[in-house]
């Protein structure tokens, strides 16, 4: 199975992105190359192996529920593109 | 000066041959006389370095104890955040992104009075293994400026290499460290897997991303890795371990220590010089005593595969927050909210980062797409 230019478009939206036809041409050739290599995967047959989350046992840490002072608001917003009264600033969302 | 070892620089302060001050000013000459052909650093902190230096310098007049790394300087991959510097994952994302707090390491570094010069060149948000996908410059190899550093820490690797810093820290996902270490014949440590915090690094494949240490030798290594390791509350999968003194195995005896050797690492297309260099350290390790013994690992030739999907499943989660709200670029037009999404993230991200963040997406619509013709 192969994938086209059609199928990028496709993924490109679910992805929030856009390309122009040159990317397009080039990321349609460049993900058949990697897909048709993960296919190897298939014959692995994984169905009498038990699942494994990886090599070490780690379990979650998780800290006291302590009330603690958190960042600073103007600092965050600094790196905000576009701030108002101390809030993110962004488009209408609603009619 | 900057051909010395980290532990060599450490003897020379301590014995008053040399300060923390002219080792600084030392390195940023350096910096400013090579940097232009290297390409390993994005951004330089002369000021914050020097006054750091200064305040070391203080320290040690005043007789006080100082740790091993006090007063040497270093540098960071520009995906860790250094509060007040910019952290732009040599991305025009994060171009203009001013980090508001310290990574957990960089705290590590901080307590240890560290000098660090600023920060280091990489592939875009660490997806790449040649330093040549940075939106920014490409960093070069050292030894020979025609070809690449290796990545995604190309900056890292190379900086040590060219002695513009007496060490670095880098990040390994899929090898970013542990490559690049080894085209720029520097030491390089991937560390296991929650040893060192990941609070501050900006995330690419959590199940995978560790931060770890580049150095010109072994016992180095040790030092900085000393320093960095332990847990952490702020990073949900870092190991409730106290960090070790490394250094007291260094020189420890291996005369019985068992070394697998999996002969699929040694498969068709390994470069001949690579393998009499492994051959050569078989040698050595056999000489002081250790058993070697030939293993298999016969899923190796499936590990890539594995790699790109885990990778780009975990990017695309990971890389959904750069959506132009919060931080980072945001598109000058757009007729509304998803498309200032779209907008920003196309014009943001730069090719690799973006054919990676379709890759995930291809994948499932495959497997969705094989379901269903299989049901019909």
């Amino acid at each position: 199975m192969s994938v086209t230019v059609r199928d990028v478009e496709y993924v490109a939206k679910l992805a929030r992105l856009e390309f122009t036809e040159e990317q397009k041409q080039k990321f349609t050739e460049d993900l058949n190359g990697i897909l048709n290599y993960v296919e190897m995967l298939k014959e692995v047959d994984t169905d009498d192996v038990e699942i494994s989350i990886g090599a070490y046992r780690v379990e979650n840490a998780l800290r006291e529920d302590v009330v603690k002072d958190s960042f600073n608001r103007d600092s965050l917003l600094k790196n905000a593109p576009d701030s108002q009264d101390g809030f993110v600033k962004v488009p209408k969302v609603i009619e | 000066m900057h051909t010395k070892t980290l532990h060599e620089i450490r003897e020379l302060i301590n014995k008053g041959e040399v300060s923390c001050v002219e080792l600084t000013k030392n390195a940023l000459d350096r910096i400013s006389k090579v940097d232009d052909k290297v390409g390993a650093f994005l951004q330089v902190d002369e000021e914050g370095a020097v006054n750091k230096a200064k305040e070391v310098d203080e320290k040690i007049k005043r007789g006080e104890d100082v740790s091993f790394l006090a007063g040497i300087p270093m540098a960071i991959k520009d995906n860790i955040c250094v509060e007040g510097l910019k952290t732009t994952c040599a991305s025009r994302m994060l171009e203009n992104f001013i980090a508001p707090y310290d990574a957990h390491v960089t705290k590590l570094l901080k307590r240890n009075d560290a000098v660090i010069l600023g920060k280091l060149n990489m592939d875009e948000f660490a997806m790449g293994s040649s330093s040549e996908n940075s939106a920014f410059k490409k960093v070069r190899n050292p030894y020979d400026l025609e070809r690449v550093p290796g990545g995604s820490s190309g900056g890292s690797a190379a900086a040590v290499a060219a002695g513009e810093a007496y060490y670095t820290l880098g990040s390994d996902t899929g090898g970013s460290i542990r490559q690049p270490a080894s085209l720029c014949g520097v030491v390089g440590l991937k560390p296991t897997y929650g040893r060192i915090s990941r609070y501050g690094l900006v995330a690419f494949a959590s199940s995978l991303d560790q931060i770890g240490p580049f150095t010109k030798d072994v016992e180095d290594c040790a030092h900085v890795l000393k320093a960095i390791a332990g847990y952490d509350e702020m990073d949900s999968t870092s190991a409730k371990r106290e960090a070790e003194d490394y250094t007291k195995y260094l020189n420890q005896d291996i005369k019985g220590l068992k070394i697998g050797i999996p002969k699929e690492y040694f498969a068709e297309g390994l470069n001949e010089n690579v393998r009499k260099q492994i051959e050569n350290a078989i040698e050595v390790y056999k000489k002081l005593g250790a058993e070697i013994k030939e293993i298999s690992l016969p899923m190796s030739k499936y590990a890539l595969a594995v790699y790109y999907i885990l990778a780009s499943s975990e990017a695309s989660s990971n890389l959904a927050r750069f959506d132009g709200i919060r931080y980072g670029y945001r598109a000058d037009e757009f007729e509304d909210v998803v498309d200032l999404y779209v907008k920003s993230r196309s014009q943001g991200f730069g090719d690799e980062v973006k054919e990676e963040l379709c890759l995930v997406h291809m994948h499932f619509l495959l497997v969705i797409m094989m379901h269903i013709i299989k049901r019909h």
